[in-house]
């Protein structure tokens, strides 16, 4: 069955280290196809352009491996829109957000111009969920009202204390796909069988390992057709025809 | 074999209208499948409903069944002062519980008032360790539980949780700080799992906890034991500190 990670690191971070060739080797041993990656830490919050040409340079060197997420963090203004453009244009896929250690709470209108990147580009927005008070999912949800024609990637499932609130957080909304990485297996197992067609696979390598977040997914048996989906046709879904 | 310091009973009106019950029989068998020779266990809908009730109940229908096997923990309820100085008698000197559980977020209250004061008080009379649930603002975030271990340097904390996702690097610092605070791992990440291992000094106050059977049972909710033996094995350094975090730690703890 095919697998797409839909959500790993790379980068030599404070907290995060992982180059592409370990994370290609762990994709080897699991047999991963593609990965979603992004970079480390200070490259969320700060470094947000060299972080974008560390992805670049990983997804030139393994194009049939990586799909590359952006990085930029709107308290940069139009620096961060401009540095955001320039990364799509040059050939990443998705943007990468986490709120929590990039200073804003998710559905803060100081986002508002970076998403209307996305929404130009026609490229997705993963948000980390699950850090009160900043990334919570119904910050995500209010922001996904805010911006319909953008498709969202709502990470972890809100875990640890917040995966009770990511499926009421899609109420209404059709661009909210819910990521399943760092959430146990109760929660991935009934939100494959309630929502098949909104979860997405991910492994959030190195904090996690591909093993461990596969091994929690297949745990509960899921019907085949969910666990396809979530494995790879929703992702896919998400990015669209013209992901790379 | 495994010590399992953080489970609970599961009795009814837990989540709202659950009827559900699981047994002692039930969560032996599951412990026996994982290994794990004991477990801490409180009753989780004691935290929302009669606590005195739930307390009794854990004990005639689990402690007393299998002494070996549970270790009970009380649920004290700081709303309701005066009955709480006769339940901790009667937990302690009737029905020889081994120590306390606070879980302020699912209570809702605030851990740092006189009525939770006199609570410790009790606790240090007893000489029982206090396990509280930690890492979720705005109840019970880690570093309001540490700093009960701060203001009683003679109370034995557990943190229930070594942070959760978003405060393990709290979790550590208090630990490093104050030799009276303990570190559950159960509920931290792979990674975070690791800086405890790389960066906690006193390894012998780390624990090992599940949750069980909080959710159920059955195949999927008993889920949560092994997805939490794997983040600490494959979090841990070395098979002797392994050992030391499953099992030794605990004992020396609580020796029953």
């Amino acid at each position: 069955m095919k697998i797409i990670d839909s959500l790993s690191f790379i980068g030599q971070g404070k907290y995060k280290n992982q180059n592409a060739e370990e994370l290609i080797r762990k994709m080897d041993q699991n047999g991963v196809e593609k990965a979603l990656i992004a970079p480390v830490d200070e490259y969320v919050v700060a470094y947000n352009t060299e972080g974008n040409l560390l992805v670049q340079a990983a997804c030139a060197a393994y194009p049939d491996r990586f799909i590359g997420y952006a990085v930029a963090n709107p308290w940069f203004g139009n620096k961060a829109v401009n540095s955001l453009k320039r990364a799509l244009e040059n050939g990443l896929s998705a943007v990468y957000f986490d709120s929590s250690i990039q200073g804003f709470p998710i559905n803060d209108h100081i986002i508002d111009p970076l998403m209307n990147v996305c929404k130009e580009y026609n490229v997705p927005a993963y948000f980390h969920t699950g850090t009160p008070l900043f990334a919570l999912p119904f910050n995500l949800h209010y922001l996904a009202i805010r911006h319909p024609d953008v498709r969202f990637l709502l990470g972890h499932l809100g875990a640890n204390d917040f995966v009770s609130d990511a499926i009421p957080s899609l109420y209404g909304r059709d661009n909210i796909w819910l990521e399943t990485s760092l959430a146990l297996t109760p929660a991935m197992t009934r939100f494959m069988k309630v929502i098949p067609d909104r979860v997405v696979f991910g492994s959030c390598s190195p904090r996690s390992e591909i093993s461990y977040e596969l091994k929690k997914l297949r745990y509960g048996e899921p019907e085949q057709s969910a666990l396809e989906k979530a494995l790879s046709k929703n992702i896919e879904t998400v990015l669209g025809v013209n992901y790379r | 074999m495994i010590i399992d310091t953080h489970g609970h009973t599961k009795d009814v009106n837990y989540p709202i209208n659950s009827t559900e019950v699981v047994d002692a029989a039930t969560m032996i068998d599951a412990m026996d499948r994982f290994e794990i020779e004991q477990m801490w266990i409180s009753p989780t809908s004691g935290m929302v409903n009669d606590c005195h009730e739930h307390n009794i109940i854990q004990y005639k229908n689990f402690k007393k069944l299998y002494p070996k096997r549970f270790v009970n923990f009380a649920v004290i309820n700081p709303y309701y002062p005066e009955q709480m100085k006769e339940e901790i008698r009667i937990c302690f000197e009737e029905y020889g519980f081994s120590g306390i559980k606070i879980h302020s977020w699912l209570q809702s209250f605030f851990i740092h008032q006189p009525g939770m004061y006199h609570i410790m008080e009790q606790a240090i009379k007893y000489n029982v360790p206090v396990l509280f649930h930690d890492g979720t603002p705005p109840y019970a975030s880690t570093l309001q539980a540490a700093g009960i271990a701060e203001r009683y340097p003679e109370l034995q904390v557990i943190l229930g949780h070594a942070g959760l996702y978003d405060e393990t690097r709290s979790a550590i610092q208090a630990c490093n700080l104050h030799e009276n605070i303990w570190l559950c791992l159960m509920g931290t990440t792979i990674g975070e799992t690791r800086e405890v291992f790389r960066d906690v000094k006193r390894k012998d106050h780390l624990l090992f906890g599940t949750d069980y059977c909080c959710g159920g049972a059955g195949r999927i909710p008993e889920s949560i034991i092994p997805n939490r033996i794997d983040t600490v094995r494959l979090a841990c350094p070395s098979d002797e500190l392994y050992e030391q975090v499953m099992y030794w730690n605990a004992k020396k703890l609580i020796n029953l």
